[in-house]
């Protein structure tokens, strides 16, 4: 199959676990969908993609965001203006516990000579915010070795994100204004 | 901020075509398979 997404087409997923059930059917995890304002974390590959689906955040959630921008084909036929970083900021703020930047892009440029690795090193920015709790580095690894291919390149960036992401939180956490 | 083992996690993932969003969303889902999650549910949505 081909064509589900046009090119630069938004493209987003929600993943729900529950390490332990309550063997309660009111209060287990039920359905695929999150509902409106619950979501813990957003992991974005795209700036704008976050402001896209933001609906799901609430003062709980924190983003990690890509800076590395898209312009959607709107933009780029020059019908609508790319927002800053900044205004993106400003905007999800408001709806946000902490909103984080990097850029995966230009990380993976440097270190991989390809930007294949940008959703790897976004998924261990994700884990360096521990808002993805239960699961261990191990875990993570073992899926890498099993499913994808160059293991070895992408455990490289899974560390990558964590090391990087780290670095991050802590000097946003002592500089709020600054976007990376 | 803490979780607890019987607490609801919720992740979303959102990029455009060929980010790798789903790679990434399928890496969450195996990987919490592989930490013992009891339920682990998820949706893919394509524009």
């Amino acid at each position: 199959m081909h064509g589900l997404a046009q090119r630069e087409g938004a493209i987003t997923s929600h993943t729900r676990y529950q390490k332990k059930l309550f063997n309660n059917p009111r209060k287990d995890l039920q359905s695929s969908l999150i509902c409106y304002g619950d979501a813990d974390i957003y992991i974005c590959l795209e700036p704008v993609e976050a402001l896209r689906r933001g609906i799901f955040a609430s003062e709980k959630t924190t983003f990690v965001i890509n800076s590395r921008t898209i312009p959607g084909v709107m933009i780029t036929a020059g019908l609508e203006k790319y927002p800053s970083l900044d205004k993106i900021k400003e905007t999800l703020i408001g709806n946000a516990k902490d909103v984080y930047f990097i850029n995966a892009t230009e990380i993976s440029l440097e270190y991989f000579k390809q930007n294949q690795q940008v959703n790897i090193i976004m998924l261990g920015f994700a884990i360096s915010t521990n808002k993805l709790p239960f699961i261990e580095i191990d875990h993570y690894e073992d899926v890498i070795k099993e499913w994808l291919k160059d293991p070895e390149i992408n455990i490289k960036a899974l560390h990558l994100g964590i090391e990087k992401g780290k670095e991050i939180i802590e000097k946003m956490n002592l500089n709020p204004d600054k976007i990376e | 901020m803490s979780f607890k083992e019987t607490d609801i996690i919720n992740i979303v993932v959102a990029g455009t075509a060929g980010q790798g969003v789903i790679s990434v969303k399928r890496l969450i889902e195996f990987a919490a398979q592989k930490a013992g999650a009891e339920r682990i549910l998820g949706s893919e949505i394509f524009i």
